[in-house]
């Protein structure tokens, strides 16, 4: 079942200053976590991952993750330190024609030597904000008993 | 060959051998069983293909299909590798049953039985098809794509078939050249490199070039007029790259020897060289090609493949492979369990050198003289492919030229992706 990313999310994920984590599981298990800046959202809602190394960790757990049907998670931290965390699952991965080609081209007039290796679309599964005083409050309210007693003293004064 | 209607019950589904396999992925086993059955297209299927849009059989190089003319020469997978099928599929003697790509709810997916496998799409066309050369053919004539690698072939004819039963017994390249009356055996050069400069200009398509041909036996020595023609060609492209340096190629050759091998690596900036022993096995090799074994032979042929790393370098050397043509009748293996072990051996034997194969599933090609033998199960193809790809990482032997971006041919050379 998709999510949809919201037109808040959206915009925080097109600012140049929000960091984007991928986090992927490489084909022996292992969890890998990498800044991406060249995640976007397009105009279906996809998340799309522009990845430009054939070789990198990144990449091989992308292509995992559609041989093996394993979700990723992507991290969208803002500058002011806001967070959410999008589970994704990949449907596709391009390596070439007309929709890679745009990208390329996008890409290559930002900086010449940037050489696009595949295009990945993202479909969003789930997501919540995972800022701490947001998840602070969420988590008292539905855990409230799991706190320390001096600190469960001073709330209920 | 009539359909066996029975065939299923006769060996493993690909469901089952998916089971079998756990970490070989199950899109992989699709592709190999994919090429191994062949594939129809319903209608529904035919009318999602726009000629105008999608990569249909070239104008020119008509040696796997010459009877199915607007038909995709590929599919994409959702794993962005893709499938080549453009071969004719022989509707009267297939003993198993094609898969079927068909359109459910607006997509176009592969079939079995009714049941959706893997959504696909097909090529989109390079920007250079439709334009003409110099001389008024069509580009296609003289390149093709497939669909990140520029592929030319340079002579149209293999004369090894020039004895008779000298051809290989699973190609029909040369009986297609000859049931189409072709004349022009070898294009001109000039044309060739007009088009590849019409493709060069498309930013984000081509990753490299693929050179090959048929064999020409003439010359002074043996293969003299091969080498000659390649050096020709692989200079005239190298002319349009930096001065020095070589460039992203692959020759797919017949066998030289080292003062061919000499010559090549210094009068080009080729950068891969491939020569095809194409059967894993000295008896069966000279049954199956028979020509190549008539001039050269099996040890000879891997004696030379092995030398040419003193020349272009482990990692820029290849051999491909007809898998599954060693269980032809008469003379092929009795069963899949003897071939897989003798195989698999000899493979060893190559990759231990730094030399990487990559094999193709054999399927009895129309017009090939196996065109209604019967290739083997699913199981086979697998497994075999399951221990290449462990003697590729054993022996930390990469693959570059053959791999999913640049061949399609391969699906074994997929694993090495992750």
């Amino acid at each position: 079942m998709s999510a949809e990313i919201s037109k808040e999310l959206k915009d925080l994920i097109s600012k140049e200053d929000t960091i984007k984590v991928i986090a992927s599981i490489s084909p022996q298990g292992e969890v890998h976590s990498a800044v991406k800046q060249s995640v976007t959202v397009d105009e279906n809602g996809q998340l799309i991952y522009l990845e430009f190394f054939e070789k990198s960790q990144t990449n091989i757990n992308m292509v995992n993750s559609i041989w093996f049907d394993k979700n990723i998670s992507v991290t969208i931290i803002s500058a002011d330190n806001r967070s959410f965390v999008i589970k994704g699952k990949t449907i596709r991965s391009r390596v070439f024609g007309k929709e890679f080609e745009k990208y390329y081209r996008l890409y290559e007039e930002r900086e010449k030597d940037n050489d696009l290796v595949a295009v990945y679309y993202i479909e969003p599964l789930e997501i919540y904000e995972q800022t701490f005083a947001v998840q602070k409050a969420q988590h008292k309210e539905k855990y409230p008993l799991y706190v320390h007693l001096d600190k469960y003293a001073e709330e209920t004064e | 060959m009539a359909r066996d209607l029975e065939w299923r019950k006769k060996e493993l589904s690909l469901d089952e051998v998916a089971a079998k396999f756990p970490s070989f992925p199950k899109l992989l086993i699709l592709k190999i069983d994919v090429q191994r059955r062949g594939v129809i297209y319903t209608e529904a299927a035919q009318s999602k293909i726009d000629p105008n849009i999608h990569q249909v059989q070239s104008d020119g190089q008509q040696g796997f299909r010459i009877e199915q003319r607007y038909f995709p020469e590929g599919l994409i997978l959702k794993d962005g590798s893709y499938l080549i099928v453009s071969y004719d599929y022989d509707f009267e003697n297939q003993k198993r049953d094609p898969y079927v790509v068909d359109v459910i709810d607006d997509r176009i997916w592969i079939t079995d039985e009714g049941r959706k496998l893997a959504e696909v799409s097909y090529f989109v066309k390079p920007d250079y098809y439709n334009k003409l050369a110099s001389n008024g053919e069509p580009l296609t004539k003289y390149i093709s794509s497939r669909p990140q690698r520029i592929d030319v072939v340079l002579n149209q004819y293999c004369h090894f078939w020039d004895r008779n039963g000298g051809g290989c017994k699973y190609c029909p390249l040369t009986p297609n050249y000859l049931k189409q009356k072709l004349k022009e055996e070898r294009y001109n050069v000039k044309y060739i490199v007009e088009a590849v400069k019409e493709a060069l200009k498309q930013e984000g398509r081509f990753s490299g070039f693929m050179f090959t041909g048929g064999s020409i036996l003439s010359g002074d020595n043996v293969l003299d007029d091969e080498l000659d023609a390649y050096i020709e060609l692989i200079k005239a492209i190298g002319d349009l790259f930096e001065d020095g340096k070589r460039y992203p190629s692959q020759l797919i050759s017949s066998a030289f020897d080292e003062r061919q091998l000499e010559r090549l690596v210094n009068e080009t900036k080729l950068m891969h060289y491939t020569t095809d022993i194409e059967v894993l096995d000295r008896e069966k090799f000279a049954w199956i090609c028979e020509g190549k074994n008539h001039y050269i032979g099996y040890d000879e042929w891997k004696r030379r493949l092995v030398a040419s790393i003193d020349y272009f370098g482990k990692g820029n050397v290849s051999s491909g492979m007809v898998l599954g043509v060693e269980l032809a009748s008469p003379n092929g293996f009795v069963s899949e369990e003897e071939a897989f072990k003798v195989i698999t051996e000899e493979a060893e034997t190559i990759v231990e050198n730094g030399i990487s194969l990559a094999a193709n599933v054999w399927r009895p090609a129309p017009g090939s003289v196996f065109q209604n033998q019967y290739n083997p199960s699913l199981e086979y193809f697998v497994s075999v492919y399951n221990k290449f790809d462990e003697l590729h990482h054993k022996y930390n032997v990469g693959r570059y030229t053959d791999d999913y971006r640049r061949c399609g041919m391969h699906p074994g050379l997929d694993l090495l992706r992750v």
